[in-house]
């Protein structure tokens, strides 16, 4: 479903208490909302890393320059990296430190690329992988 | 071939301690490690660390690190960030995908007079019905995406596992504002810390002990949506008819680490298997050096312990390389360990270090009724 649509009018319910509601109940995509943390107690999240934009399957996203590239994956809602090659099962991010592999996806045309330990660079064109993909 | 007098694998709290105190003796040093920036688990560590001033008590990790590169760094120490150790060979050759120069990787092999191998550990997994849904992930993936990268792989979590990682990456998620929907330990009893636990508690988080997880459902997208859990016996077996379903699509999974020994393998250092440390570890004598003659161990690789025991350990093994060159006097290097050791000693204390405590001294028996070399050969200059 890619509307909300605002059961009350706005005067009358808080904007943010409907939009827990729809997110609660799936009416709202994952995909349309921000997975980053903006305010921590401990940590500072603020960063001057300037705003780019990739392109993820022909869909434009923002992500930080130098940011690994499944971080500004995730901060889209963007949780499948690749398939399997026989059963054509989704796999997402599992170790996160460049272990496991299991979220490889296509790079600028290079296959098998570990997107949580690759950095951002403007204008990158990722795509989802499908089994083992060959390099060109 | 390139040289080194002191090689060490990995860059987190024993390595750079090691490196410290090697280079600080006058010894030349080189750390090597395969992430983008050193520090090991440390950056990610934003909880307060307990113990004595000694020991960074009311420190965070992050903190801790930054002093660590600073001192390292004040010392001359060469560090060498994305690149791997391949191997180890004989001759005390240290095969390196070296990373450090370019995008470009290149092998290198560098012969290194001590090698000390400080390469932490790796996390355990628990195989359940759809545990490769995307959505389900180690602990300590969801705790580098939150406090490294400041983003959420998740909105609302279940945790597998209620030992301290389980715990505080738990809290850590809820001040990261994921909503943490309850843990899950098969154990009848949690397993970390009693604070840490209050933490949870206090926030109304539900831990389950002498439950399991039995499957991770996904939902429409693929991803995790659901996640079912179940009551075990006394034969960790799941109870027929206690299955609950909870919203979830997080499942962060911390039962426990295994110290990285391959490199040691490779070397065939000695090793024995040692419960309280996680698995296989090698035999070690007071100098944190393995059977096989300089090559040492330090921090979670010698036993999955504490951040605080690494730095002691990697302390340890830095002074003895040092010591080895024959930039440190046997009798002043044998003074400084006695104190380390004591402050190990005083870490290794109250209900969860006594363990440890006993397991070490047994490694530390066996390394000297099996490798026989309580005092290695050195050189004074």
């Amino acid at each position: 479903m890619k509307f909300v649509i605002l059961l009350f009018p706005v005067e009358v319910v808080d904007f943010r208490t409907v939009w827990h509601f729809a997110v609660q109940y799936g009416m709202v995509r994952m995909a349309y909302m921000n997975y980053r943390i903006e305010e921590h107690a401990v940590v500072n999240t603020a960063s001057d890393t300037d705003t780019v934009e990739i392109t993820v399957d022909g869909k434009k996203i923002p992500a930080k320059k130098g940011e690994p590239i499944l971080a500004a994956l995730l901060a889209s809602g963007i949780r499948i990296n690749r398939y399997t090659a026989k059963k054509h099962e989704p796999r997402g991010l599992f170790c996160g430190i460049g272990q496991c592999t299991d979220c490889v996806m296509i790079v600028n045309g290079r296959p098998n690329v570990r997107t949580c330990i690759t950095p951002v660079e403007s204008g990158m064109i990722i795509k989802t992988q499908n089994g083992i993909e060959k390099e060109v | 071939m390139e040289k080194r007098e002191v090689v060490i694998v990995g860059a987190g709290p024993a390595g750079l301690a090691a490196s410290i105190e090697a280079a600080k003796a006058g010894a030349q040093v080189l750390v090597v490690d395969l992430n983008m920036k050193p520090g090991g688990q440390l950056f990610k560590q934003i909880h307060k660390f307990f113990g004595s001033s000694a020991h960074h008590a009311g420190m965070r990790g992050i903190d801790i690190g930054t002093e660590l590169l600073d001192e390292a760094q004040k010392a001359g120490v060469e560090l060498w960030l994305n690149s791997t150790v391949i191997g180890l060979f004989p001759g005390n050759k240290v095969g390196i995908e070296d990373g450090s120069k370019g995008p470009e990787k290149k092998l290198v092999t560098v012969h290194a007079d001590e090698i000390i191998v400080a390469a932490g550990a790796s996390e355990n997994v628990v195989r359940f019905k759809g545990w490769t849904t995307p959505g389900v992930m180690g602990a300590g993936a969801a705790q580098t995406m939150i406090n490294v990268h400041h983003v959420k792989p998740g909105t609302r979590a279940v945790m597998i596992g209620s030992g301290n990682v389980g715990l505080i990456v738990s809290y850590q998620m809820m001040q990261a504002g994921i909503d943490v929907a309850a843990l899950v330990e098969a154990a009848p009893k949690i397993g970390g810390y009693a604070v840490h636990a209050a933490k949870i508690r206090r926030a109304g988080i539900p831990i389950y002990t002498g439950h399991t997880i039995i499957e991770a459902v996904p939902g429409s997208d693929g991803t995790v949506s659901k996640v079912i859990t179940a009551q075990v016996g006394s034969d960790f077996k799941p109870v027929e008819g206690t299955q609950q379903t909870i919203d979830a699509d997080l499942v962060t999974i911390a039962t426990g680490l295994k110290p990285s020994t391959e490199l040691l393998r490779l070397m065939n250092c000695e090793l024995v298997f040692d419960g309280a440390f996680g698995g296989y570890v090698p035999l070690h004598n007071r100098r944190m050096e393995t059977s096989v003659k300089n090559i040492f161990a330090a921090g979670d690789t010698a036993g999955v312990e504490e951040a605080s025991t690494a730095l002691e350990e990697g302390r340890l093994a830095g002074i003895s390389a040092a010591e080895s060159l024959g930039y440190i006097l046997r009798g002043d290097a044998e003074k400084e360990r006695d104190v380390i050791w004591a402050r190990l000693d005083a870490l290794r204390m109250g209900p969860f270090g006594e363990r440890r405590m006993i397991e070490k001294k047994k490694i530390l028996d066996e390394f000297n009724g099996k490798v026989g070399t309580p005092v290695p050969e050195f050189q004074e200059v």
